[in-house]
């Protein structure tokens, strides 16, 4: 589970806006993605789970999770597909977890395994979901973040603090 | 990053069972359960392997405690905070089997009121799609005094999943598993899935 970017322009653009604050909600991003907090799954929707992906590394005392669905078992509502489980936890045993369900209208581009793009700071630890059919609605993708106090932000907005809070 | 699923019974013999006893009685138990280990693994068998095989041992020759200690909730959800304590598959004798237990961590089994979740238990395809069909397997905690794991091999019905707990493991010296509640789910080889002796579905 290394640091992985994409290849190419689109990769260049999610580099450079890896470091760019979360908080923003972006224009038209909602019309691609939507992010479920706090949602609950069936056994259907755990069985197509992937193994825990996401940056390769602990965040004060936490790390953020990614488990993709696998292709040909993601849940669907209407329109909306969903890509993955995204979540804060606590490091060892999972003590506490806070995240949710990220669903999509353009789930064809989202390859398994290469769903998103990580990015770890000493602030804070993200996973940016995009590909070139949300690009335009969405040109710096939609972005989970996990900051160094525990915050869970899915598309700028909070989802909640993974406790406890393990400073000191 | 997390502990494994026998970790628990590890944790019963050191802490529990030894600490009950004093030093002469752990010696004695020590050198049974060296030789059940050794028995059981063909080789010499360190301290920690030896004491989990010799309450896997107990726990294989006790009988079954009284029924429904269980409950199998096909159509449950779960939490992403009860997600976040499923652990890994099950390894079983049966390699490349479509039945799948996925238990929840050892300590950390999901509460609801007097009921823990012990894990996902289901039937996938390869690759797995929107047929799988399954539950969740809760026990009351007051029947978790230990975990005795759970294990798929293949049988004349078919692949079996046991999950067993020791409800009543210790008589007054502490030493004595009195009676294992066990819980099968069973794929038969046309794809019916049974779980704690109720149809389930089919798997096509």
């Amino acid at each position: 589970m290394g640091l992985r970017f994409t290849t190419g322009l689109l990769g260049a653009a999610i580099a450079a806006s890896a470091l760019s604050p979360a908080g923003a909600a972006f224009a038209g991003c909602a019309d691609v993605f939507r992010f479920e907090a706090n949602a609950r799954l069936g056994v259907v929707d755990i069985a197509g789970l992937r193994p825990s992906a996401g940056p390769d590394d602990i965040l004060a005392g936490r790390w953020l999770v990614v488990r993709e669905f696998r292709p040909t078992a993601r849940p669907t509502r209407g329109r909306w597909t969903a890509l993955a489980l995204v979540y804060g936890t606590t490091d060892g045993v999972a003590i506490d977890s806070i995240g949710g369900v990220l669903w999509t209208r353009k789930p064809e581009g989202f390859s398994e395994g290469r769903m998103a793009t990580y990015a770890k700071t000493a602030e804070f630890h993200e996973a940016r979901f995009s590909d070139a059919s949300t690009v335009a609605a969405c040109p710096q993708g939609f972005v989970v973040r996990l900051d160094k106090t525990g915050r869970v932000t899915a598309g700028g907005k909070s989802i909640g603090v993974v406790f406890p809070d393990p400073a000191p | 990053m997390r502990a494994g699923p026998n970790a628990w019974l590890a944790l019963l013999a050191s802490c529990g069972i030894l600490a009950a006893c004093g030093p002469a009685k752990e010696d004695r138990i020590v050198a049974e359960a060296k030789a059940h280990a050794k028995a059981w693994s063909g080789r010499q068998a360190t301290r920690d392997e030896a004491e989990r095989a010799a309450v896997f041992a107990a726990i294989d020759a006790a009988p079954d405690c009284a029924p429904d200690r269980f409950k199998f909730l096909p159509d449950d959800r779960l939490s992403i905070f009860e997600l976040g304590n499923l652990g890994e598959e099950l390894q079983g004798e049966v390699k490349n089997s479509r039945l799948i237990f996925l238990p929840f961590d050892y300590d950390l089994h999901p509460p609801r009121g007097e009921w823990g979740a012990l894990g996902v238990i289901y039937v996938r395809g390869d690759p797995p799609d929107r047929r799988t069909i399954g539950g969740v397997l809760w026990a009351r905690y007051a029947d978790f005094l230990s975990d005795g794991g759970g294990a798929i091999v293949k049988g004349p019905a078919g692949d079996v999943l046991t999950v067993q707990l020791a409800p009543d493991y210790a008589d007054r010296e502490g030493t004595k598993i009195i009676c294992v509640a066990r819980f099968r789910a069973i794929l038969s080889p046309d794809g019916t899935l049974t779980a704690g002796g109720k149809k389930i579905g089919v798997f096509h």
